[in-house]
């Protein structure tokens, strides 16, 4: 090899990534014009799998695989970075053991629940399949139907599903994994705002003076985010980063202020900055008294546990969790003046020094500041309040809705967004921000889904954590899920996920790529194509919506969800699920398939398969016989125009690296509710939180109030769950790079050296996880990236062989009905115990 | 699970291997910049072009783009790294060298 070609090489490389660093290389090392291409490969955009930042890669193809992968210099998000899981991004569809076929439990040539896996055509898994669901209808109608999907759906798949499951099906038993993720942030913006999600974006993080992650571990989760944040502040070094967790992570390093409080005493911390910001007069009166009002919310809600549960028999308002009523702000300045610096230092276990450091944040009227935060809040038995009350505090500082000031909600899913929200495939939940109960949302979805009235249902649907609980109870009895690892995922799933799987009432259909721990608990596996195998959109954490390709061709017979969904809705009449008064009132639709209405519906078919893109398949286009994808996104946007909710075209995010919603006349939107920034204010109004009919946001006081379960003389340490940088999530991709499975080998218990040794134990001694719900087995580890205060111990949950939530408690925000990862009892034993 | 992509009969055969170069920026305190870049500077296969405001500009090259990237997962988690992330990336075979 020619060293002058490799020494060329090193010196692209080097200018590359020093003009992605935005600092200026000797002339010397500066990129060749037009860069190197040796390879015949070619190359289009995508964006990422893995989480919710959205970084834009480009991805190469060679011979029908993909070959490599690169962070998009075009991409506004990551500008040509790429982080360490997204580097391998190349290999996640090359597992030695990817599913290529349907496999169906068989016993003697037919399905057995007790049989063994055995490969099958599509038209037998799809027998037996819509067999099991007709019966089921037929023997307990449509609630005893259900699907679980995901924020890793495409958005045309999330689509697909809320039609198949409220349209077809007529069954609001859909929910997204996203339950577990989303949704405390989801409802505190519906219940702030009016509307859901962020008004900025990554924007903000070159605008802001300070930066403060409430429980969010940005350096590992949101790499490249994080090294937007690491350039803000050491370029420009009056700017302050405070990291709050119930341990020292890597953030930390970063932190100008590091606090470590106490598991969910967090709430105790917002409320003390909001009287310290009242208390030292810095409330923006013009902007509290102009757009906001204030509100009181019910306490003593429980825990969102089984309802005979004594926590929430003791609960006063378990019942109604979201009600509020009125007060005034002197009312609210007297609610938190509880909250008082030495009360709270007391509580939380943190310095009084730093907390009043960081109140100054928020108060010091010239320093803009940007919240951040993700599973620390979301995944909170008072998420939905704990993301409340970070908005008031932008909120009574007017420091909102403008570059710089931003409560920013992070998402961990690369669609969670796109999919799971906007879409509306929450179990209450319609496209553009509608709900199931409200009858003008029902009638508007129907009108737009040319269905007759009357066909969605008016009852919110089971919701995750009680889709495991109504299977386990056999009250749910088909039940579909797709592109997630639900058993893994599931809190105490040892006592209420497995047992509703392996329910001999229950049929269990799962679609993935590879054989998780849920596909394996499964009657039906079927093969599912993934990433840029198929076009597909996704939505991230600023409401960017990015398109792509299917740039190669699914391995074997595995096919799309979307194709999935399609194919099994031509297995059903509507009058097998819809109901002799609708289809008396409405005879046109007699006889009809589900795929005849749901997507042969003169809209959704109206684009020609010779639409797509020349140089691209499609392989659901060239199946169905016309641009499935492009007339699903027609279709659901016509929900959102008009509404604050506004997509381009189809076709222009094929030529963009994404484009961020309220898209107005060609223009995306980078901050909602100002003037001037988002064209949905009307004129003078400076800023208008338009989701509100009043135009105004919600100031909410409530209290501090305890975890469901705390640690006590028997169970004796906080269990936190979480994640590391090198897996993502049930590492079901992640832990199949053999590079990144090296990097971060197995699940290990993060503890406390002084409580390591008050329990004999050594580094890398071998212990039991011990709670009142299931026990793991795993590795002490004292020493490493995570460092814990004494009485709290860390486990990450990517690990199929240990399974960390056999021991978590399936407590919920009684609002959101998000499960609590971050907060229970457990006792740590030497295994020889 | 084995990388595919980077073997293959033929090439195993007659001998011929790729290269695979990339470039990663690493962040610091910028006080620490200059003892991370050393010990950077000390990882096989491992270059520092620029060293500026905290921010170090490293050329990697290895025979696989899996070592590569293990070699990124490996600095992330050094002590003192604000951020570790992969830039550019390229495969050079033999005999594309010319």
């Amino acid at each position: 090899m020619s060293p002058s070609r490799r020494d060329l090489l090193k010196a692209q490389a080097a200018g590359i990534a020093a003009l992605a660093a935005n600092v200026t290389l000797p002339a010397g090392a500066q990129p060749v014009p037009g860069g190197v291409d040796a390879l015949q490969i070619k190359w289009s955009k995508a964006p990422c799998r893995f989480c919710g930042t959205g970084c834009g890669v480009m991805v190469g193809v060679k011979d029908g695989r993909v070959i490599a992968t690169h962070g998009d210099m075009k991409a506004e998000v990551n500008r040509g970075l790429n982080c360490v899981k997204g580097y391998f991004l190349s290999k996640i569809m090359y597992g030695a053991d990817r599913l290529t076929r349907p496999l169906l439990r068989k016993k003697n040539g037919a399905f057995a629940k007790d049989g063994e896996f055995t490969p099958v055509s599509w038209d037998e898994a799809f027998d037996v399949m819509a067999a099991k669901a007709k019966e089921t209808l037929k023997a307990k109608g449509p609630t005893a139907l259900g699907m679980f999907g995901s924020g890793q759906w495409t958005i045309f798949e999330g689509y697909a599903a809320t039609k198949l499951m409220r349209a077809g099906f007529r069954s609001n038993n859909l929910d997204p994994n996203a339950r577990h993720c989303m949704a405390s942030a989801a409802y505190a913006f519906m219940r702030t705002f009016g509307m859901d999600e962020p008004m900025g974006c990554y924007d903000d993080f070159e605008h802001a003076d300070a930066f403060v992650l409430w429980g969010s571990n940005m350096a590992e989760m949101h790499p490249i985010l994080w090294t937007r944040i690491a350039d803000r502040r050491l370029g420009h070094p009056h700017v302050k980063v405070a990291v709050l967790s119930t341990y020292t992570q890597r953030s930390s390093d970063l932190a100008d202020i590091p606090i470590v409080f106490k598991p969910g005493t967090d709430l105790a911390i917002l409320n003390y900055i909001a009287n310290h910001i009242i208390t030292t007069g810095r409330v923006n009166r013009d902007f509290v008294d102009r757009h906001a009002t204030f509100v009181k919310g019910a306490v003593e809600i429980g825990y969102g546990l089984r309802p005979d549960d004594p926590r929430e028999v003791r609960a006063k308002k378990a019942a109604d969790a979201g009600a509020t009523t009125p007060i005034d702000f002197a009312a609210y300045a007297a609610f938190v003046k509880d909250y008082t610096l030495e009360k709270t230092s007391a509580l939380t276990g943190v310095e009084p020094g730093f907390l009043r450091q960081l109140a100054e944040l928020y108060a010091d009227p010239r320093r803009k500041v940007v919240s951040l935060w993700t599973m620390g809040f979301n995944q909170h038995v008072r998420g939905v309040w704990a993301n409340q009350l970070v908005y008031n505090l932008h909120l009574l500082t007017g420091k909102i809705s403008e570059p710089g000031n931003s409560p920013f909600s992070l998402t961990g899913q690369p669609s969670a967004c796109g999919t799971a929200r906007e879409v509306g495939t929450f179990a209450h939940r319609l496209p553009a921000d509608m709900t199931v109960t409200n009858p003008e949302h029902r009638r508007h979805a129907e009108e737009i889904w040319r269905i007759p009235a009357g066909v969605i249902p008016e009852r919110p649907g089971y919701h995750a954590v009680e889709q495991d609980r109504a299977l386990r109870d056999g009250k749910l009895n088909f039940y579909w899920i797709q592109v997630n690892n639900n058993l893994q995922a599931s809190p105490n799933n040892t006592a209420e996920a497995y047992p509703g799987y392996r329910n001999p009432e229950n049929f269990i259909v799962v679609s993935d790529a590879y054989p998780t721990v849920t596909a394996l608990a499964a009657d039906l596996i079927l093969p599912a194509a993934m990433w840029v195998e198929k076009e597909g959109a996704y939505g991230n954490a600023e409401r960017r919506t990015h398109v792509w390709h299917q740039l190669v061709a699914a391995p074997g017979e595995a096919r799309s969800d979307l194709w999935q969904m399609m194919e099994f809705s031509k297995r059903f009449t509507t009058d097998e699920v819809w109901g002799a008064e609708i289809l008396d009132a409405n005879p046109d639709y007699r006889g009809k398939t589900l795929f005849d209405v749901l997507f042969r519906n003169g809209q959704i078919d109206r684009f020609a398969a010779g639409e797509v893109e020349a140089g691209y398949d499609n392989a659901e286009a060239r199946y169905f016989g016309f641009y499935v994808q492009k007339g699903l996104f027609e279709e659901y946007a016509a929900f959102g125009r008009g509404h604050g909710h506004d997509l381009a075209p189809y076709d222009t995010y094929h030529a963009v690296r994404g484009l961020r919603w309220p898209v107005v006349e060609g223009k995306e939107t980078l901050w909602r509710y100002r003037e001037g920034l988002d064209p949905y204010v009307k004129p003078g109004r400076g800023v208008e939180f338009y989701g509100n009919k009043d135009g105004k946001a919600r100031i909410l006081a409530v209290p501090y109030e305890p975890p469901a379960e705390s640690p006590d003389g028997e169970y004796d340490l906080w269990l936190v769950t979480g994640r590391v940088l090198e897996h993502w999530h049930s590492g079901s991709m992640t832990m199949r790079v053999p590079e990144l499975y090296k990097a971060f080998t197995g699940a290990r218990v993060f503890m406390h050296p002084d409580d390591a040794r008050a329990r004999g134990l050594n580094q890398g001694a071998e212990v039991r996880v011990v709670s009142r719900r299931g026990e793991m087995r795993s590795r002490v580890e004292t020493r490493g990236r995570n460092r814990m205060p004494p009485g709290v111990v860390f486990v990450p949950w990517f690990d199929a062989s240990q399974l960390i939530n056999k021991v978590t408690l399936d407590a919920t925000d009684p609002i959101s009905k998000q499960t609590d990862f971050k907060k229970c009892a457990v006792r740590i034993l030497p295994v020889s115990a | 699970m084995t990388d595919r992509v980077d073997m293959d009969r033929r090439r195993f055969l007659t001998g011929r291997h790729a290269v695979h170069i990339s470039s990663a920026v690493v962040v610091a305190w910028p006080d620490q910049a200059a003892a991370l870049a050393e010990r950077l500077r000390a990882l096989p296969g491992t270059e520092v072009a620029h060293v500026e405001n905290g921010k170090i500009v490293i050329v990697m090259e290895a025979p696989s783009s899996g070592e590569l990237g293990g070699r990124l997962a490996l600095i992330a988690d050094l002590p003192g790294v604000l951020a570790a992330n992969m830039v550019f990336e390229q495969r050079l075979d033999e005999g594309d060298a010319a």
